[in-house]
């Protein structure tokens, strides 16, 4: 059951391990290809040289020396140097143990060495059968390390020697070495070269252009610095990832420069990095920060290279441990703080920030030749996680500010159309109310109309009738007061058609209703109107009083003056408008007016004429009565439209 | 007035009030050149009215019927007697009555206080191709159909259905300013007769207008295709 439960992955490792293990029993003996070089002969001389090496492999003649060595090869770095005098340069020389060629590693293809890694400062050149293979490029310090190598051999080498020559006592290391074809070790060397380089160049430069959208932001918006602090984080990583990068030509820039910027990139990184997630937790550690700042600034002056201190005090494995526990010390406050603040991002971020220490641990310990050499460089990787973070970060606070901005204006659209029903409630409320004082006024009208006019017309009439119940001697006035009911009546529903301001067609309408009867008493009419201008301030009302002072003048002299001819005339002027009625009946004087019923309708006149603000008078003459109705050109007083729309209370 | 002594003419009448009913056709027995061709109290018994022949000359209709619109009598009299001249009886003449009345067909208005003889002139004016007007009634025409093209008077195809004419813009005017058909037309040189049958083309101009204005409402609704 046990061995059941072992998983398949687990079994073909150890099948690897025990092939492998054979591998290495076997290793002197002729082997098939692929060869896996994991032995060799070391001899470290000194007066080494960076100057142009000969084509030809010139070993030194000593012959004794060389020792026997594993795979990978490492030179130890001297902490602290006896002496950091420049310019003394050690040559290693390594001989690679290679297998005695077998029959089957004779082969038409072509034959390539693959190394995963080779670290010093100095310059490495392989030798295959004495002859000059390859030789690094760049500069001592740049010398393109980070690259693996992959040299082609052409045919099966009696023998390979690299020589490596070491400036300083910096110390130097040499992977082991794999010989075959392209297609038995060309993937190998295609992830490791991803591993190595392409991926922090490509992490680094797809960063830096966030970074640079991040800067034009803050640019913009210059009140939020996390903007900024994400453009100077994807700086700094890409700063820092360049050194993984450089070496395969010689630098543009003085390698001391180079290393210091290198060197200082990380320091900033990490500084950005804590700012960003203090200011993320809205926390401001006001002494703490200075420390930060004064650190990373004490270790980007100590280590410029302008400097006589660089040399003799500064050594930059002491500088990465000074930022190493500076990293520590501050990735523990950040996750005080993030727990604290019980953020879980920021508590992510804050982990994986706190993940950099051991990590730079482990860079430093491979610089250093501490641990195997074959492994990677990660701090790229914690970087680069580290700023996908921090922009994730940023992705949550951005979408978070649009959601807000989102709900403020669906909140805002909300409120308008609270404010639109309760507008459109008052204003129902001042229609309603508009109406109600429209329906009331019209109904006082016709009220006081019914009473002045048809209602006591129609009294009248039924007194008549009740004076003389039997007899049909009043025949005659009953019927004059019922086609003085209708006239009234059809002036009445003549003043309820849409409302015209044209005192003209009141005067015509008038005629209209009344004509018949002058018409039928033989009286005859001169109509002697003119165009007059309009009066804007006629309205039902005022139509209404127009056409019963007139029809209680037309009525009165039907009755009382005996007239055989009526004149009609329209006169204007700039304040009035003049409507004259002329008879040639007997003279009219108001002054001396006695009948009670003909008072009454005097006073009927007077009171309708103040309504409009008009006036009235008779003026006899030699051959009747001239009667005046002078009305104004413009309402003294307009009545107001509409009361002002009133706002709700809270409107404000 | 009356052209052809030898055949009365014929009026119809559709009203409820039965003593205007009395009152009407004691005027036309006034009247020599006039006779009766029927009377109704109900719009059912008005549309059966209709289907008798030979058809009236002029159709007197009330609006106001106990069982229905006179409106429905005008509109079907226009297909029973398409010669058929049709009068509405109104007590006022208000402008919503006769508006109405005329849109459906009706091409003059009765005031049901008119003495006898006025009814029979007015009856008459009618038949002789007349139509009364009030300034009112003029106003709204006036608003409703279009005045006449001032820079082309004379169009070669003619104004158009809906257009009144330089001569029916001026009677319209003056009515509406209160002169009185003889004064307008002795001021325009025509008799009053022929003023009268200006207000008739009239008539039938607001007719015509009314339907345009149906069938565009109907086109602006939809129910109608445009062809």
């Amino acid at each position: 059951m046990c061995e059941r439960a072992l998983p398949l992955g687990w079994r073909r490792w150890i099948v690897a391990m025990v092939l492998c293990l054979a591998g290495l029993l076997h290793n002197a003996a002729a082997e098939s290809l692929p060869w896996h070089v994991i032995t060799g002969q070391v001899l470290v001389t000194p007066d080494g040289t960076l100057d142009r090496l000969s084509p030809q492999l010139a070993l030194p003649v000593v012959r004794e020396g060389w020792e026997a060595t594993s795979l990978p090869l490492v030179i130890p770095r001297h902490v602290a140097p006896d002496h950091v005098s420049a310019g003394q340069i050690e040559t290693v020389w390594l001989k690679l143990d290679l297998p005695a060629a077998s029959a089957s590693a004779r082969t038409n293809e072509p034959l390539y060495l693959y190394a995963p890694r080779w670290q010093t400062v100095g310059r490495l050149t392989v030798y295959a059968d004495g002859q000059q293979l390859w030789q690094s490029r760049g500069g001592p310090v740049w010398n393109g390390y980070n690259y693996p190598l992959w040299i082609a051999l052409g045919h099966v080498p009696k023998d390979l020697v690299i020589r490596i020559d070491v400036v300083g006592q910096v110390g130097a290391a040499m992977s082991t070495v794999r010989i075959g074809t392209r297609g038995e070790l060309f993937w190998r060397y295609a992830i490791r070269s991803f591993l190595q380089t392409q991926f922090p160049y490509l992490s680094s430069g797809g960063l830096l252009a966030v970074g640079i959208f991040s800067l034009l932001v803050w640019i913009r918006r210059r009140h939020e610095s996390r903007y900024l602090l994400c453009f100077l984080a994807a700086s700094a990583y890409f700063l820092h990832t360049l050194q993984y990068l450089v070496g395969q030509d010689p630098l543009p820039i003085p390698e001391e420069w180079f290393s210091w910027l290198a060197f200082n990139s990380i320091a900033w990184l990490i500084l950005t990095c804590y700012i960003f997630i203090f200011r993320y937790l809205g926390l401001r550690y006001r002494r703490f920060e200075a420390v930060l700042f004064c650190t990373v600034i004490f270790l980007g002056t100590s280590t410029l290279p302008l400097s006589w201190l660089t040399h003799l005090v500064f050594l930059y494995p002491l500088s990465q441990l000074l930022l190493v526990a500076l990293n520590l010390v501050v990735s523990v406050a950040a996750l005080r703080a993030a727990w604290r603040a019980r953020s879980q991002e920021a508590l992510v971020f804050s982990i994986w920030n706190a993940m950099s220490t051991p990590i730079a641990l482990h860079d430093i310990l491979l610089q250093n030749y501490r641990v195997d050499i074959e492994s990677i460089y990660l701090l790229a990787y914690l970087g680069c996680v580290q700023l996908l973070l921090f922009m994730y970060l940023m992705y949550r606070r951005y979408v978070s500010a649009l959601d807000e901005v989102a709900q403020a204006n669906a909140n805002l659209s909300l409120r308008l159309a609270q404010r639109e029903a309760e507008l459109l409630e008052s204003h129902r409320q001042l229609r309603e109310v508009e109406r109600r004082d429209t329906l009331t006024r019209e109904r006082q009208r016709l009220l006081q109309d019914m009473h002045d006019g048809l209602g006591s017309s129609l009294i009248s009439a039924l007194r008549v009738v009740e004076r003389d119940p039997g007899g049909t001697a009043r025949a005659d006035d009953i019927a004059q007061i019922l086609r003085e009911c209708i006239d009234d009546l059809k002036l009445t529903i003549d003043s309820l058609e849409p409302v015209s301001t044209d005192l003209l067609l009141l005067l015509a309408t008038l005629r209209y209703r009344l004509g018949p009867r002058l018409e039928s008493a033989g009286i005859s009419l001169a109509w002697e109107v003119g165009d007059i201008p309009a009066l804007q301030w006629i309205d039902a009302q005022s139509a209404l009083h127009i056409l019963r002072i007139l029809q209680e003048v037309f009525t009165n002299l039907l009755k009382h003056s005996h007239a055989t001819a009526i004149r009609v005339q329209t006169r204007h002027d700039a304040q009035s408008v003049t409507v004259r009625v002329h008879d040639n009946g007997t003279p009219f004087d108001p002054a001396h007016a006695p009948a009670a019923h003909r008072g009454r309708g005097l006073a009927s006149m007077q009171r309708r004429a103040q309504a409009l603000h008009a006036e009235v008078s008779w003026q006899p003459d030699a051959t009747g009565t001239w009667f005046t109705l002078q009305l104004p050109l413009r309402s003294p007083v307009m009545p107001p439209v509409m009361p002002l729309p009133v706002l709700p209370a809270d409107a404000a | 007035m009356s052209t052809a002594p030898s055949l009365p003419i014929r009026v119809a009448l559709i009203e409820d009030d039965s003593r205007f009913t009395a009152a009407f056709l004691e005027a036309l027995e006034s009247a020599p050149d006039m006779c009766s061709a029927g009377t109704a109290a109900t719009l059912d018994d008005g549309l059966a009215l209709l289907r008798q022949l030979p058809a009236a000359d002029i159709l007197v209709v009330d609006l106001g019927l106990p069982d229905g619109s006179g409106i429905d009598a005008i509109r079907a009299v226009r297909t029973a007697w398409p010669a058929c001249n049709v009068m509405v009886a109104t007590v006022f003449g208000d402008e919503s009555h006769v508006m109405r009345s005329i849109a459906a067909g009706a091409t003059g208005y009765l005031l049901k206080d008119s003495s006898a003889a006025h009814i029979v002139s007015e009856l008459r004016s009618l038949h002789d191709g007349g139509s009364p007007i009030s300034p009112l009634i003029a106003r709204q025409v006036l608003t409703r159909l279009q005045a006449p093209a001032a820079d082309a008077p004379q169009t070669p195809t003619g104004p158009k259905p809906t257009e009144l004419s330089p001569r029916e813009y001026e009677v319209l005017g003056d009515i509406t300013r209160g002169f009185s058909h003889d004064e307008i037309a002795q001021r325009m040189g025509v008799s009053r007769h022929t003023l009268l049958t200006y207000v008739r083309r009239i008539y039938v101009k607001l007719d015509v207008h009314s339907k345009v204005e149906a069938i565009n409402v109907a086109r602006q609704h939809g129910w109608l295709r445009d062809v």
